[in-house]
């Protein structure tokens, strides 16, 4: 290809976009640095308003039975919440160097990802009953025959199956985000062979 | 053909002289940059709804990224560097392989007769095509060779030396021509 066919093909291709394409565009810029901003107050908000109804779940309980596992739920809801900040920063922030930390940091970006499906995956079958117990025992005072006659009423109840539903749905969107994941895992160590084709290529032309 | 709009232009000049702010960067980007944003996630997306979503994507990445911004690098480079990673993890993410769908015939183009925009859409439609075809890392370094950068600049956003850049960009123009030459 010569010179000139390059040149021909980057006029080509640097066509900039028409006036109203550039509004748009611009538009989508604003909205961007919107997003950006709202996200980094959501975590602390999330944080807060989970923490808060928690605390006063626990005092509109009142019986020791029920504040320890209210506490182990605060405690793992604030982890999970600090966990899943710090692996979407760490996807956000991709170091700017070569591509070849920057696909072993994806990979690892990846591999977080799938811990933290797993966790979610080991952890929300028994924390999503301990909420429920600890949601019934608020109702019944902390009463362990009127407790299991509650859960039995709350089961039958079209509330208890739209939310065993919506339960069972999570599990599944679970499930199937772990497989994305692992494509995407699959990909970026293709991808990751291809940058080293490319390197080697390099090396033999020199 | 490529023309920065004169709004905010003086940013580029006061960049030395005050602190980088944010805000007035991002300005910056929205004005003079996003042709560059857009074109490059046209390079690995060819369905327009989540070229739209790549191209948001990659604002908001640039938006949280212009934090770490010291001006080590040009703005454009520092621009098109975030945009090629987040195309990559665009394509990495999606569970199949980009389709190769027709593009539509909106795309901006210059000249008065009909005859000529439909012939200078179906070239570039072709030379899209050729592009998305190329492996990963030979297209990123022939997108930047088209967008103008030179092979310090190309070898700046890669992370590899002057000399791999060059070689590379030779292969991915080999490779385009080819694939040009094939869909002719």
């Amino acid at each position: 290809m010569s010179k000139g066919d390059l040149e021909d093909l980057a006029a080509l291709w640097r066509e900039d976009p028409d006036p109203a394409e550039q509004g748009e565009l611009e538009r989508l810029a604003r909205t961007a640095r919107r997003r950006g901003r709202l996200g980094d107050y959501a975590d602390l908000a999330l944080v807060l308003l989970i923490v808060g109804a928690s605390v006063v779940a626990i005092f509109a309980a009142r019986s020791p039975l029920f504040m320890a596992p209210a506490v182990l739920l605060i405690i793992a809801t604030v982890w999970l919440t600090l966990k899943r900040r710090s692996i979407r920063h760490m996807s956000r922030m991709l170091r700017t160097t070569d591509r070849e930390s920057f696909l072993e940091d994806s990979i690892q970006s990846v591999k977080g990802n799938l811990r933290r499906n797993l966790l979610s995956l080991v952890l929300f079958p028994p924390i999503a009953p301990l909420a429920l117990l600890l949601k019934m025992g608020t109702r019944t005072a902390a009463d362990p025959d009127a407790i299991m006659g509650a859960l039995l009423t709350w089961a039958g109840s079209p509330r208890g199956l739209i939310t065993m539903l919506v339960l069972f749905v999570l599990m599944i969107f679970l499930v199937r985000a772990r497989r994305r994941y692992l494509a995407e895992l699959r990909h970026l160590q293709e991808l990751r062979r291809a940058y080293e084709d490319e390197a080697r290529r390099d090396a033999q032309a020199n | 053909m490529t023309k920065n709009r004169p709004a905010n232009s003086h940013l580029r000049e006061n960049i030395d002289a005050r602190p980088l702010h944010r805000d007035d960067l991002f300005a910056e980007v929205s004005a003079n940059h996003v042709g560059l944003i857009t074109r490059i996630a046209l390079s690995y997306e060819a369905d327009p709804a989540l070229r739209r979503e790549l191209v948001q994507d990659i604002l908001l990445a640039v938006w949280v990224a212009l934090d770490s911004f010291r001006g080590a690098s040009s703005l454009k480079t520092f621009v098109a560097s975030i945009a090629q990673k987040r195309s990559i993890s665009h394509v990495t993410r999606r569970a199949r392989e980009p389709r190769q769908e027709e593009l539509r015939h909106d795309l901006p183009s210059f000249g008065p007769m009909p005859d000529e925009i439909a012939v200078q859409n179906d070239m570039r439609d072709r030379l899209i095509a050729s592009i998305q075809l190329l492996p990963i890392p030979q297209r990123e370094a022939i997108v930047l060779s088209l967008e103008g950068f030179n092979y310090a600049e190309i070898a700046d956003v890669l992370g590899i030396s002057a000399n791999a850049a060059m070689l590379r960009c030779q292969r991915a123009k080999t490779a385009l021509k080819a694939n040009v030459e094939a869909r002719s």
